[in-house]
C-alpha cells in the first residue's frame, strides 16, 4: 500500500507526473488547469522533480515547445482547458500525426460564447479526430492512475495521450489517494527520434497515397491501443477495467452510458433504485478514443446515454453509442458547471425506466427553461 | 456519511478550514473529500465549502444540499439553516433551526492568542478544532493537519483550545 494524501485532482495529476519524471514540461496556465503547472512548477523549482519547465506566452506556443522536445526523444507533459485547447488545436494535430507520445491533462471546462469557466465535456471532445488516445477519469484517484499509465500506453503505441478530467468538480476536489508504487521504463527512442546528427526531415510533404496511408497506420495504432490499455490496466496495482468500467451489469435491464465525475453520484442513484428492485447498471467509458465499441455491441438491455457535450441537436456520446447500438435515449445536461447530484439521477433514471425519457432529451432539472 | 457546510467571508479561511478538517479525518484513518466553492474569489462575500467525511470510499462530487452539520463564521451573514446541528462563531448563544446548537468565541480564541491579520482575528483553525470534536476526530489528527498545512503554532493551540472548549453530549 502507497502513502494516501489528501490531494485535489489537479494535484494528484501532478504527484503522477512527478513518478514519471518527464524532461520537459511546458504550459500557459488556464482555470481550472492552472494549479497542475503551478505545483509542478513548484516541485521543478525546488528540486523534487528533475524537469525543464519552459515557460511559454501561449497554448499554442506550449504544445509546440513539447513537440520539438518528443521529437528528441524527451517525455514530456503539459495541460491545458477550454480555450487553451482550442488556441493549441493544430499542434495537437502535428503531433498525433508525427506519432510522437506525450501525456496532456486536460481539465474540461465549457467553451465560450457565453463566456464561462466551469466544468463540462465540449472542450475534450474537439480532440476525437485528431488521433490522440482520449481517457476520461472518475476521481483524484483515477486522475492519478490514469495519468502515470498514460506515459506508458502512449509510448507503446506512439500516439499522445489526453487525461480528461472534470473541471472543479475533480480538479478542485481535495479527497484521499493513494500514492501508488508504481516504477515507469524509461522512455523508447524511436525511430524517427531527431538527433544533431539525423540524416532525415520529419514530417515530409506526401500527397494522396502516403497520406493515406500515414492516417490509416494511425487508425490502426489507436485501435491497438486497445489492448495496450487494457493490459496497462491489469499489471497496475488496482484494475478498473480496461476501456470501461461495468458497475452492475451483470443481471441489468437498464443501462446507464456516461463517463467523467459525475458517474459516482450516478452510482450512487443506481444503489438506490437497486434497492427498489430496479435491475439498473452503468457502463462507465474510460476512454473516448479509442472508442470501446465492442463493450457497447455487447450490451443487453435499454440504454440511456447521458451526454455533457453536444454536436448538432445530440449529445456526442449519444451519437458515438448510437452509431453502434439502435434505439438508445440521449439525455443532454450539466453543461458549463451545472451540476447533478445523487437525486437529479434518481429522477433521470426513473424516467429513464418509465419510459418517459425522449430519444434526444435537453435535461434542465427543475431550473427553469 | 457525515456531510459538513461552512459558510464564511472570504478571506476568513474557510476554504482551508475544509481542508484541515478533510485531512484530519484522512490521519484518522477515514475516507474524505473537501469541495471549495468554485469560482472567482471575491474578498468579503459569503463563501460556501463543503467537507464528507466516510468510513468507506465517496464516490459522489456534487456539492452537499442537505449537511448534517452547518458551520457558520460570521453569524451576520444570514443563512438557511438546514441541519441537525449548527456550529457557531459566537461569544453569545443564537437560536437557530437546528437541533443541537454549539457557540464557540473563536474570536476570542484567536485574539487572545494574537492570530489577527490585517485587524480581524483568523478564526478558522478554531473552528476547525470545535467542529473536530463534534465529528469525533481525534486532537492528535487536527494537530497534524493544521502543523503539516500551517507554519504559525499558534494555530494548533487555537484548534486545541477550541477543541477542548466544546461540550459534547
Amino acid at each position: 500500500m502507497g502513502q494516501k494524501k489528501l490531494l485535489t485532482g489537479n494535484h494528484a495529476i501532478a504527484e503522477a507526473v512527478k513518478i514519471a519524471k518527464p524532461d520537459v514540461i511546458a504550459a500557459y496556465p488556464i482555470t481550472p488547469q492552472t494549479p497542475i503547472v503551478e505545483k509542478l512548477a513548484e516541485m521543478t523549482e525546488n528540486g523534487e522533480l528533475d524537469a525543464e519547465f519552459v515557460r511559454v506566452e501561449s497554448e499554442y506556443a506550449a504544445l509546440s515547445v513539447i513537440l520539438g522536445a518528443i521529437s528528441a526523444g524527451a517525455r514530456g507533459f503539459t495541460a491545458t482547458s477550454s480555450q487553451g485547447l482550442l488556441y493549441m488545436y493544430e499542434v495537437c494535430w502535428w503531433v498525433a500525426g508525427s506519432r510522437l507520445p506525450m501525456v496532456m491533462a486536460i481539465a474540461t471546462r465549457a467553451i465560450g460564447a457565453p463566456w464561462n469557466i466551469h466544468g463540462d465535456h465540449n472542450d475534450i471532445i474537439v480532440l476525437r479526430d485528431t488521433g490522440w488516445i482520449i481517457g476520461m477519469v472518475e476521481n483524484a484517484q483515477e486522475a492519478f492512475d490514469m495519468t502515470l499509465q498514460a506515459f506508458k500506453v502512449s509510448e507503446e503505441v506512439s500516439l499522445p495521450f489526453a487525461v480528461g478530467l472534470d473541471g472543479f468538480q475533480l480538479t478542485h476536489t481535495a479527497e484521499v489517494v493513494e500514492i501508488r508504487d508504481y516504477e515507469l521504463p524509461k522512455r523508447k527512442l524511436l525511430p524517427h527520434t531527431i538527433e544533431p546528427s539525423s540524416k532525415f526531415a520529419l514530417n515530409a510533404v506526401t500527397s494522396g497515397i502516403p497520406k493515406l496511408k500515414a492516417r490509416h497506420e494511425q487508425a490502426k495504432d489507436l485501435e491497438k491501443a486497445k489492448e495496450i490499455i487494457k493490459e496497462v490496466d491489469k499489471e497496475f496495482p488496482v484494475s478498473y477495467g480496461g476501456l470501461v468500467e461495468e458497475y452492475k451489469l451483470e443481471d441489468a435491464d437498464y443501462i446507464v452510458v456516461m463517463m467523467g465525475g459525475w458517474c459516482g453520484d450516478a452510482k450512487d442513484a443506481i444503489d438506490l433504485l437497486r434497492k427498489d428492485g430496479i435491475q439498473i447498471g452503468m457502463l462507465r467509458l474510460r476512454f473516448l478514443r479509442p472508442f470501446p465499441t465492442k463493450e457497447i455491441e455487447k450490451l443487453d438491455g435499454n440504454i440511456l446515454v447521458v451526454d455533457r457535450s453536444n454536436s448538432d441537436y445530440r449529445g456526442v456520446l449519444g451519437l458515438e453509442v448510437s452509431a453502434i447500438k439502435n434505439g438508445i435515449k440521449n439525455v443532454i445536461t450539466g453543461f458549463g458547471g451545472m451540476e447533478l447530484d445523487t437525486q437529479d439521477f434518481v429522477k433521470i433514471f426513473k424516467k429513464f425506466v418509465n419510459n418517459e425519457i425522449k430519444d434526444v432529451e435537453w435535461w434542465y432539472g427543475s431550473a427553469e427553461r | 456519511m457525515l456531510e459538513i457546510t461552512i459558510y464564511s467571508i472570504s478571506g476568513q479561511g474557510g476554504v482551508t478550514a475544509a481542508k484541515l478538517l478533510a485531512l484530519s479525518a484522512l490521519y484518522d484513518g477515514k475516507y474524505s473529500q473537501a469541495i471549495p466553492q468554485f469560482g472567482p474569489e471575491r474578498r468579503g462575500a459569503l463563501v460556501t465549502s463543503y467537507v464528507r467525511i466516510s468510513d468507506e470510499v465517496i464516490r459522489k462530487h456534487s456539492r452537499i444540499r442537505n449537511p448534517d452539520i452547518i458551520v457558520i463564521f460570521d453569524v451576520k451573514n444570514k443563512v438557511e439553516v438546514n441541519s441537525k446541528i449548527a456550529i457557531l462563531n459566537s461569544k453569545n448563544n443564537i437560536t437557530l433551526n437546528a437541533e443541537k446548537i454549539y457557540c464557540i468565541d473563536a474570536n476570542k480564541i484567536a485574539s487572545d492568542l494574537g492570530l489577527i491579520k490585517e485587524g480581524l482575528p483568523i478564526i478558522n483553525t478554531a473552528m476547525v478544532g470545535a467542529t473536530a470534536k463534534i465529528c469525533n476526530i481525534s486532537l492528535n489528527s487536527v494537530k497534524k493537519a493544521i502543523a503539516d498545512e500551517i507554519k504559525d503554532e499558534r494555530n494548533v493551540k487555537a484548534a486545541k483550545i477550541a477543541y477542548e472548549v466544546v461540550k459534547c453530549d
